[in-house]
């Protein structure tokens, strides 16, 4: 039974990998377990993504199948299975959110002007101090450390659904200038941060 | 040894960044630089880590039900079947040994081949005649495919081009599907006193929701709202709310997005009413404008 709340981010991501492992052999308890250790920051990434609680549980509930079903194909040498299902979480929130918007924009152009689609209210009372973990706490503390333009940068590639020329003209900023701060970025925070987290 | 560029298009490719002939060309180069692959693999591992940067959001508890029963229901449906391997019938392994015994007849017949090739000189001679001509076809193609290398360069950027259109065509073509899903209707005066009054509703049923248009309606008096309503189809389908507005007075102008208070299957009519403030469950006042 795994109950490092507390652990080492290279013993979480062992601990990852072996809920993996057993999920592969059909053990749904571990896919339990492996709910309760990536569902916030998974479920709130989706959510940043598409601003919709609805869109946001479906990706969450697909990832975790997917994850499910696959679990026999996660290579751990390639990366951790966090890393995993936030990429699967990513991926699948930003082609939805295309699709919405290219739906919105038709939309947009059958009844002439701003959708106004609001914000979503589940944004209120988030980041209650206790439900943050301690890798949210490490990688919060090495984001703060990025200059704001490239915080802004990485923001908008990460959450922002857009393409690289898409980011470009939102920041009004050379096309090469963002891909020098994504780059540059990146790599910072790849120093920052536990190799295994 | 991985350069300043091969780190950027690193970090995109992370960032699932790259795309058409920049992610085709990337893909070629990690392929054969492990430095480069295992770069891509930390960044992102790095990028992944975002997520932790959003806002920390709990799912609601039903969630995790919803993914363990679905999860339980697609295990049984994929299990493998206990059936026993099936065994080979007789007809089956005589057809194998009679292929078996050919298989060394011919063997047998082309060591002895074979061995009389080796004794046989004229044989050789023409075998080295072969494998001139063979030398002369191959230069001759060498030759041919130097020749037709610019071509090739040429037709690779009209496959190139013809991919894109191909993508813009397919996109064009989603467009069209999506529109086609949508309800459009205008809406029209009843009675004589909002004649002037238009309005046009869109309504998306994949996405539950609407953008509603008006113009030259009447701003409503103090203690009333206008209250738009979305009739499903099928006989005897009650209105269902979609939230109240109101116009500006100058114009008699607005536009809103609108989300129906019920899921809607299918779209038969929009209204819009005149109803006490702060709206009704059920309209109760009069109808001002009604789609056709």
């Amino acid at each position: 039974m795994i109950t490092a709340e507390r652990s080492s981010p290279d013993n979480r991501a062992f601990e990852d990998a072996d809920l993996i492992r057993r999920m592969a052999s059909g053990d749904k308890g571990a896919l339990a377990q492996l709910y309760d250790r990536f569902n916030r920051p998974i479920y709130s990434t989706a959510l940043l993504i598409l601003r919709d609680a609805n869109e946001a549980q479906d990706i969450v509930h697909d990832v975790f199948l997917v994850l499910w079903e696959k679990a026999d194909r996660f290579e751990a040498s390639r990366g951790t299975a966090f890393s995993w299902a936030v990429t699967l979480t990513r991926n699948r929130s930003i082609d939805r959110l295309r699709k919405l918007r290219r739906r919105a924009t038709l939309l947009e152009q059958a009844a002439p002007a701003d959708l106004g689609y609001e914000q979503n209210p589940a944004w209120a009372g988030a980041d209650d101090h206790a439900s943050i973990g301690d890798d949210a706490r490490v990688v919060r503390t090495a984001f703060a450390t990025l200059p704001d333009d490239q915080k802004k940068a990485l923001e908008l590639a990460f959450f922002g659904g857009l393409t690289q020329q898409q980011i470009a003209e939102r920041l009004s900023e050379p096309l090469g200038t963002v891909k020098a701060r994504i780059r540059r970025g990146l790599l910072k925070l790849r120093e920052y941060l536990p190799q295994r987290l | 040894m991985i350069n300043e560029h091969q780190e950027e298009l690193a970090a995109l490719e992370a960032l699932h960044l790259l795309e058409g002939e920049e992610k085709a060309r990337f893909d070629q180069e990690a392929a054969r630089n492990p430095e480069l692959l295992r770069m891509v693999d930390e960044l992102r591992a790095a990028a992944a880590a975002l997520a932790h940067v959003a806002p920390t959001i709990e799912p609601p508890s039903s969630l995790k039900e919803r993914i363990l029963t679905s999860a339980e229901s697609r295990r049984q449906a994929g299990e493998p079947s206990n059936v026993p391997k099936r065994l080979l019938s007789f007809p089956v392994l005589i057809g194998w040994s009679v292929a078996a015994c050919l298989a060394l007849t011919t063997a047998w017949a082309a060591q002895l081949y074979f061995t009389a090739f080796d004794r046989n000189a004229r044989l050789v001679a023409q075998q080295k005649l072969a494998d001139d001509e063979l030398q002369a076809a191959r230069s001759q193609i060498e030759s041919e495919r130097q020749a037709n290398s610019r071509e090739l360069e040429l037709a690779k950027q009209s496959e190139e081009e013809a991919r894109r259109e191909v993508a813009a065509l397919t996109q064009r073509m989603k467009d069209r599907d999506d529109l086609a899903q949508m309800k459009i209707a205008a809406l029209v005066s009843l009675a004589g006193d909002s004649a002037q009054a238009l309005a046009v509703a869109v309504w998306d049923p994949e996405n539950q929701r609407g953008v509603l248009s008006v113009e030259k309606l009447p701003a409503a008096l103090a203690d009333k709202d206008y209250q738009l309503w979305v009739i499903p189809t099928g006989a005897g389908s009650a209105p269902v709310s979609a939230g109240i507005f109101s116009v500006d007075p100058a114009t008699g102008a607005v536009r809103t997005a609108f989300t129906a208070r019920k899921p809607i299957q299918a779209v038969a009519k929009f209204a819009i009413s005149l109803e006490p403030k702060g709206g009704s469950i059920a309209p109760v006042g009069k109808i001002v404008l009604v789609s056709q």
